[in-house]
């Protein structure tokens, strides 16, 4: 695994005579998390979705790796390792925790082998999506309906089928949106408890949770990359002070 | 709980009289239908109208090759070489009439499934020469069952009878292993979303597409034994009402959980039965039940017993 | 030559009719996403009321008016205390089923009131007769409904096109909530919708019954053709409910003459082709569930 796992150079989008993104690099190391803020419209989603393949740039790349991933499709990039959590939750309603979990680990079988339904393999599953549903403490909760469970919950679960999927980044937007405090520090725990290996871009706007679980924070405004660095660099910034940190209410 | 059902099962033509075990006959080839129509409707979120047509085309087929009507080809009635051609003809018809619906949505589905077998029905009551018109095709005799010298033969009402519970086990018990494996969750997963399936790589027109033609064939067997059992292939097999009966026994019995399709036919077979000697008006009953059951208990009459957990 | 014409005619007239329904049907389910099985039924009922009107007072022209209206009320009130309550998760299929239930009981009841025989309707004496046209005599009543199909639709496009009712209803499903933010009221409208689409629908079973007669089943024959129309034209417009019942109304009047064996598979392949090229019909919205 080479050193940056994700790595971002000259990425440009512009929707007609507007800058969306202009001249954003970005190095994650493997294993690295790190924190993108910035005020609203600064471009922070734009970015995660050009990384997941949602939208394509219209300058720079996207390496995974040594991997040039820029003009890959979603579904292709899902499959190389990136994998994205929305703030919406999008699960399998009606079906059990461990039911939405197994569907995302057993995936990669295809479908013949779901079809035949090899007892090895299944126990492979079952073993996975226990330790998934362990990892983001969701394991006594396996047997509930998705419908039952709290937001907060919701969104661990989303985390858990994000994980599914084996990824080597996982880009989180917005995680503890619209959570009660207690949900709040629930999630940042699970994010904590995250594999060491997995690299992590979390789009967040409570610098709290920011300045918990951050390796690196970059800056974002107008689209630009104000300043990067570490959280106590970022804070020291007297840049960011002004435009961003002053204004922002946490 | 299973081994006296079963017992039960077996000693069913002894206990009791002709006519019922006709209707027991007639229950378990329903049964085979809707559990055939569960996979796709109440599993896959598919919502056939026209399932009728698999029915149909398993008892057609299985009239033409084994009826000694001038009209058919009468060269065997032996199960060995009828049923495999029976699973071809329904399978060779899953394959084109899903490749046709299944790029499409939900409600496209539904017309497209509606107007196939409404298709099927014209051409069988039209094509008088080829499918006898609406008295359909008659002759067709019960089955047999052999090789070389060894033979079978199912004439007799009580020996038919253990045939078609035979089917109704081998049908039971292969759609449970199928709805219990990684292929049945995934089925379970595209009815419940299936935009969320693709997101997480899924192929979903194959899952679909393999779960069409399953059903379309057990359905074909289905008609296959009901032609044999009355002796005759009809129009009526395909007629949508047949398909609106089939659906409603999987949503009265129960979508998704394979009993209740069986608890629906035994339903829908004994009832018309008992209702048509007080009223006329057993359509009216029958949509006002399947009415009353998707407003009131979509979990049908195994969700009113078993409550979500 | 002559049957060229005259069947090009018959299948105009069709067309006309089958758009009536279409455009009813296409209306429901572009503007509240609900498919009505039902469909078929109320034209049969409007037929039928038509006849007993017409039978009662000798007046086809009161029958017009009278029997969509009182078809119309039934929608709404149906679309008023039970269709809408079925929304959520499988919406469709629910409303698929139910409608489909209401479907049985509707032809049923017909079948207990006016009994299983195949009745004829008289057109109304103006339009009786035959006249010359394009060198064959044609029946004054046909060429009529060519014309009154061309007046529905010249009538409904610019009620859709220029009114502000027709606004709200280009605005469609997905911006429901932000007309209920204007102070339309969302489920006035929806039942509206769904009246005027029944009623539509029992227009042209009171239009139809001189040329196609009333029996039960023909509802479930029209419903087809009517859903052929909306998989080969698209749903959720008006020139797709049109042209798609142009192209479904010549194959099936050309195909029960020269093909009368096999005249519903002729529109099952006409269906296919289109679902092969275009899943959600030529004309339809695009990118429609």
């Amino acid at each position: 695994m080479p050193i940056n796992t994700l790595k971002v150079s000259r990425l440009s989008k512009h929707y007609g005579g507007l800058a969306a993104l202009a001249d954003v690099n970005l190095n994650a190391r493997t294993g690295e998390r790190r924190a993108i803020i910035g005020p609203n419209g600064a471009g922070k989603t734009t970015l995660l979705n050009i990384i997941t393949g949602e939208v394509k740039p219209t300058e720079g790349t996207i390496f995974l790796g040594n991997r040039d991933v820029t003009s890959l499709s979603v579904h292709k990039r899902v499959n190389l390792g990136i994998a994205y959590t929305s703030q919406k939750n999008n699960l399998f309603d009606n079906l059990s925790v461990f039911e939405n979990v197994c569907i995302a680990v057993q995936q990669h079988l295809g479908m013949f082998q779901h079809m035949l339904g090899f007892s090895e393999s299944v126990e492979k599953v079952v073993d996975s999506a226990l330790g998934l549903l362990n990892l983001v403490g969701l394991a006594t909760e396996k047997k509930q309906l998705t419908s039952t469970l709290s937001y907060g919950q919701q969104r661990a679960l989303e985390v858990a089928l994000a994980l599914a999927t084996k990824p080597k980044v996982l880009l989180l937007d917005e995680p503890t949106a619209g959570m009660s405090p207690a949900e709040t520090e629930e999630m940042v725990e699970l994010i904590r408890n995250l594999p060491r290996l997995l690299t992590l871009l979390i789009v967040e706007h409570d610098m709290d949770v920011v300045f918990k679980l951050a390796d690196q924070i970059t800056v974002l405004h107008y689209g630009k990359v104000v300043t990067e660095g570490t959280p106590s660099e970022v804070r020291a910034n007297s840049l960011v002070q002004e435009t961003y940190l002053g204004q922002h209410k946490s | 709980m299973l081994i006296l059902t079963l017992i039960l099962a077996l000693i069913f033509p002894f206990s009791v009289k002709t006519y019922i075990l006709s209707l027991g006959i007639e229950v378990l080839i329903f049964a085979i239908f809707a559990m055939s129509l569960d996979l796709l409707l109440g599993y896959t979120g598919l919502p056939s109208l026209g399932h009728a047509a698999f029915f149909g085309l398993g008892a057609y087929i299985l009239a033409y090759v084994s009826s000694n009507s001038e009209l058919a080809l009468g060269l065997t009635d032996n199960l060995l070489i009828t049923l495999p051609i029976v699973i071809l003809g329904t399978a060779l018809s899953a394959v084109i009439l899903g490749f046709l619906a299944l790029r499409t949505s939900g409600v496209f589905f539904l017309m497209i499934t509606l107007a196939f077998a409404q298709m099927l029905f014209s051409i069988a009551i039209r094509w008088s020469s080829v499918t006898g018109g609406s008295d359909g095709m008659t002759g067709v005799p019960r089955p047999t069952l052999g090789i070389g010298t060894w033979h079978l033969s199912f004439t007799d009402r009580a020996d038919f009878y253990y045939l078609v519970l035979a089917f109704f086990c081998i049908t039971w018990f292969l759609l449970r292993y199928i709805v219990r494996s990684p292929f049945g969750l995934a089925l379970r997963g595209i009815h419940a979303n299936e935009q969320r399936m693709r997101g997480l790589g899924y192929n979903t027109f194959r899952y679909k597409f393999a779960a069409f033609i399953v059903s379309g064939v057990i359905a074909g067997i289905a008609g296959m034994l009901l032609s044999q059992y009355f002796w005759h292939a009809v129009p009526h097999n395909l007629f949508w009402n047949m398909s609106g009966q089939a659906l409603i026994m999987v949503v009265v019995g129960g979508p998704g959980t394979l009993t209740g399709p069986v608890i629906g036919a035994t339903l829908m077979r004994l009832l018309p039965n008992f209702a048509s000697t007080y009223t006329e008006r057993s359509e009216t009953l029958m949509g006002l039940v399947l009415i009353l059951f998707v407003l009131l208990a979509p979990g049908g009459i195994f969700g009113i017993f078993h409550k979500k957990r | 030559m002559e049957t060229l014409v005259i069947q090009t005619l018959n299948g105009l007239v069709f067309s006309m009719l089958l758009f009536v329904m279409a455009a009813g049907l296409s209306l429901i389910f572009g503007q509240m996403d609900v498919i009505n099985l039902a469909h078929g039924a109320f034209y049969l009922l409007g037929g039928y009321i038509g006849f007993t009107m017409i039978r009662q007072y000798e007046n086809y022209w009161l029958a017009l008016i009278i029997a969509p209206v009182i078809v119309g009320t039934i929608g709404f009130i149906i679309e008023y205390a039970i269709l809408r309550r079925i929304y959520g998760r499988h919406h469709h299929l629910n409303q698929v089923l139910f409608t489909f239930g209401l479907a049985l009981v509707a032809a049923d009841l017909i079948r207990w009131n006016w009994g299983s025989y195949v009745i004829t309707v008289a057109a109304p004496p103006q339009l009786q007769g035959q006249v010359p046209f394009l060198g064959i005599q044609f029946p004054v009543y046909r060429l009529a409904v060519i014309t009154f199909g061309l007046t529905i639709g010249a009538i409904l496009w610019i009620g859709i096109e220029r009114t502000r009712i027709g606004m709200i209803l280009r605005a469609g499903v997905s911006d429901a909530k932000l007309l209920s933010g204007f102070g339309v009221n969302i489920q006035l409208v929806f039942s509206g919708v769904f009246a005027m689409g029944t009623a539509l629908a029992a227009l042209a079973g009171v239009i139809g019954a001189p040329i196609h007669s009333l029996y039960p089943g023909l509802d479930f024959e029209i419903l087809i053709l009517t859903l052929a129309v909306v998989v080969v034209g698209g749903l959720g417009t008006l020139k797709g409910a049109f042209l798609g019942s142009l192209l479904i109304g010549m194959a099936d009047t050309f195909g029960k003459t020269f093909l009368p064996e096999f005249a519903l598979f002729l529109i099952f392949a006409v269906m296919a082709s289109v679902l092969i090229l275009r899943p959600s019909g030529l004309w339809g919205l695009r990118g429609q569930r």
